[in-house]
């Protein structure tokens, strides 16, 4: 079976981003199922960022390591990702003699370590250096005269080339995509699908793969690694769109009949609102224009000055009766702290989409983590439950987008939609989402509304009918009230209106069916039981699928909603495994804890990560393998730059 | 000394030592000629008969292509005596925004 990882990396701003992109495509046009993860800076051009592209025929969900193929087309490439090289090194022998020392991007830390190692190995501190090390490793260098073969590109283009970055990335991925056998035909077709339009870029960039196709032909015809078949994916006619975690969010959004978003901008969620703002006017299809009588859909996204107005201005929005939401990360998260507790208070549905990055503070803005769980559950005080999931991939995360604003309407709550930024940034290829068990359910509303109107009125399920502003008189105060919604410290009926409250939250717990709650992979009788939620669930799916190739059965429980906690399920799961073993990504392993709150289960064995980066497949296999073999409580893990 | 043995402030007649050449911002050893519209891709060891030397002779905002940075009027001084390569400015490609990704 295919799996595939490869590997690009070059200076952010340098082409990386089309050439892993194009890189994308083509697999796909070669029939298999793609997962890009993108690493980069937060201190923007320049510094070093890279693709990690993994290719399967079943499912790509994960990034993983070593990659089959590296493409290093700078000097910095080469010293940050030798130690991924599974097979092949794709280099410039333009900066064999450049020295490590003189990078300046480069960190130190890194320079130190890669130093450290060359000198064990008797080598010098060059690129030189590293292919020497890893000729003696067995790895397969291939050296690409990247200044000749863009010489070739130009004159052959017939321009002046001056979109040098584009060319250098398309000779790259060219050979490496020559050297496990991707037609130079399927690479030129992705080029002209991601450049569609723009023909002045499509032309030097086809011409760029031909010219180093016919190189590699000419230099390495000898050491191709066995080609990649056509993958089952070719030629079907199940279209497939190629989509980041922010923009298939955006897509659920538009799908669950959002109407307004609010946002301040902050990495890594203002791609999504970036994303639906090219859909504040669009044309409805003529299906959809019947049914609603109208012409043109639209999504009002508003740029707000800080985030406290952008989830005080979501409500707003909310109480006059539009679907709404917000997008933001953990210190956005923050400065909502306070307007999280007045919707909780006023019962407005309120859908906050969070993306997690590395924190505390500013942390590490375009790094990895899952450490902003606590912060969703309990951020803000009183007592304020909400509703609090986490998708685990971007099929996901589109039909949580949808059931996000269904959920905060029908419960009339804030509902905070956790994913990582190792989900936001990730593209991946998708099927054409199926639409037709799409329900858009506004819960309880009063069409015809008395006045004054009963907002608050005490029921059966705690949801009381609710009016939008402009039918009728609501005082929506952020002081105890009564249900009319008037200010009250009567102590009766404190108690009632409390009640009524967290009873909405039962009602929640009993209604929403288990499914979207939690999920239990593979053999249900394993005796090895991983639990994970979010980006884990790529990582843990193949740990299960590798680990049992080595005789090592164990199932894998992704939870997907937090609150309201399926305690009864996972407690069942988790009792009756031998062996408990949570991966996470954050230091303080706080799914464990919030499971242990929950179900009073103390998961004996954890995996954590919290260097920024994603989870790679094989070293959540070795860290399993290492509990096995150990009996050690905690793992932490650190693969990747 | 110059990054390649040669010696600082040489002559020879080469686009890198052209005051029409800008270095690539990203990637050593190729840059563009500014000498007239449109502009040309050339790499630092070509020529032409419209060269003319590249002086940095006072104070200012420099680019230096050794370290890949911007420099200012007070430190130019200490990356020309350390043999770097000094440029009033790099060349940065236009669709550079297409390839970057907006962090706030
Ligand atoms: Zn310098």
């Amino acid at each position: 079976m295919v799996d595939l990882v490869f590997e690009i990396g070059g200076p952010q701003g340098g082409g990386i981003e089309s050439a892993g992109q194009i890189a994308l495509r083509a697999f796909m046009l070669k029939g298999y199922r793609v997962y890009g993860t993108r690493e980069y800076h937060s201190n923007i051009m320049g510094k070093h960022s890279y693709f990690n592209i993994r290719v399967r025929e079943d499912r790509a969900l994960a990034p993983n390591l070593p990659a089959d193929i590296v493409v290093a087309l700078d000097a910095e490439s080469v010293f940050t990702h030798y130690n991924d090289v599974g097979e092949f090194l794709v280099y410039d022998t333009g900066v064999l003699s450049k020295d490590i020392d003189s990078i300046q991007s480069m960190s130190k830390y890194l320079k130190a370590r890669v130093k450290e190692e060359l000198d064990a190995n008797g080598v010098p501190h060059t690129v030189e250096g590293v292919i020497k090390l890893l000729e003696k490793r067995g790895k397969r260098l291939v050296g690409v005269p990247l200044r000749s073969l863009l010489k070739t590109t130009a004159e052959k283009a017939g321009v002046s080339l001056v979109s040098i970055s584009r060319a250098i990335n398309t000779i790259g991925l060219a050979v490496g995509m020559s050297l496990i056998g991707v037609e130079v035909e399927k690479l030129q077709k992705a080029i002209e699908l991601f450049f569609a339009g723009k023909q002045k870029v499509i032309k030097p960039n086809v011409i760029a793969a031909q010219v180093a196709y016919d190189y590699a032909k000419q230099n390495f015809g000898g050491i191709h690694r066995e080609v990649i078949p056509d993958g089952p994916h070719i030629n079907t006619d199940k279209p497939r769109l190629v989509v980041s975690g922010n923009d298939v969010v955006a897509m659920g959004k538009i799908a669950g009949g959002l109407r307004v978003q609010t946002y301040y901008p902050i990495t890594p969620a203002a791609d999504e609102s970036l994303y639906l703002e090219k859909f504040e006017d669009f044309p409805l299809t003529p299906e959809a224009a019947e049914k609603l009588g109208l012409e043109r859909g639209g999504i009002v996204v508003v740029q707000t000055e800080d985030e406290i107005s952008a989830l005080n201005m979501a409500i707003g929005a909310s109480l006059a009766g539009a679907r709404s939401a917000t997008s933001t990360s953990g210190p956005g998260l923050s400065l909502m702290a306070e307007a999280l507790g007045y919707a909780g208070i006023i019962e407005a549905p309120v859908v906050i989409t969070l993306y997690m990055r590395g924190g505390p503070s500013t942390g590490m803005p375009t790094r990895n983590s899952q450490s902003d769980l606590f912060a969703a559950l309990f951020q803000g005080h009183g007592d304020l439950p909400r509703i609090v999931i986490a998708s685990g991939d971007h099929e996901e995360a589109f039909y949580d987008a949808i059931k996000a604003l269904n959920w905060a309407e029908k419960y009339q709550t804030p509902v905070i939609h956790l994913l990582e930024k190792a989900i936001a940034n990730a593209m991946k290829d998708i099927f054409n989402p199926d639409l037709s068990n799409v329900v858009i359910d506004r819960g309880k509303i009063e069409k015809n509304p008395p006045k004054p109107f009963p907002r608050f009125k005490y029921t059966e399920d705690g949801i009381s009918p609710r009016a939008f502003l402009g039918d009728t008189v609501v005082w929506y105060t952020s002081n105890e009230h009564d249900q009319f919604g008037r200010r009250n410290e009567d102590p009766v009926e404190r108690i009632k209106m409390q009640d009524k409250r967290l009873k909405k939250f039962e009602t929640a717990a009993k209604e929403i069916p288990l499914e979207d709650k939690v999920t239990l992979y593979g053999d249900p009788d394993a005796k090895i039981t991983i639990v994970g939620w979010g980006a884990v669930k790529g990582a843990a799916l193949d740990a299960i699928d590798k680990l049992k190739e080595e005789g090592i059965n164990a199932n894998y429980l992704h939870i997907r909603m937090f609150m309201p906690f399926p305690s009864d399920y996972v407690k069942s799961v988790l009792e009756k495994a031998e062996t408990v073993i949570g991966v996470e990504g954050n230091a303080l392993a706080q799914a464990a804890q919030v499971i242990r709150m929950f179900t009073g289960f103390d998961i004996p064995h954890l995996v954590v990560k919290y260097t920024g980066r994603p989870i790679f497949v094989a070293e959540l296999v070795e860290s399993v393998k290492h509990i096995l073999r150990t009996g050690d409580k905690k793992v932490v893990l650190s693969l990747g730059q | 000394m110059g990054r390649d043995g040669a010696p600082a402030g040489t002559t020879e007649k080469k686009c890198k030592n052209c005051k029409y050449w800008r270095p690539h911002v990203f990637y050593e050893g190729i840059g563009v000629c500014t000498y007239k519209w449109p502009w040309k891709m050339t790499f630092e060891d070509d020529s032409c008969e419209h060269f003319e030397p590249i002086k940095i002779d006072k104070p200012g905002f420099y680019w230096c292509a050794t370290c890949r940075t911007r420099v200012t009027p007070e430190d130019y001084m200490y990356h020309l005596a350390k043999g770097h390569r000094l440029y009033p400015m790099p060349y940065v490609e236009p669709e550079v925004k297409e390839e970057l990704y907006s962090v706030e």
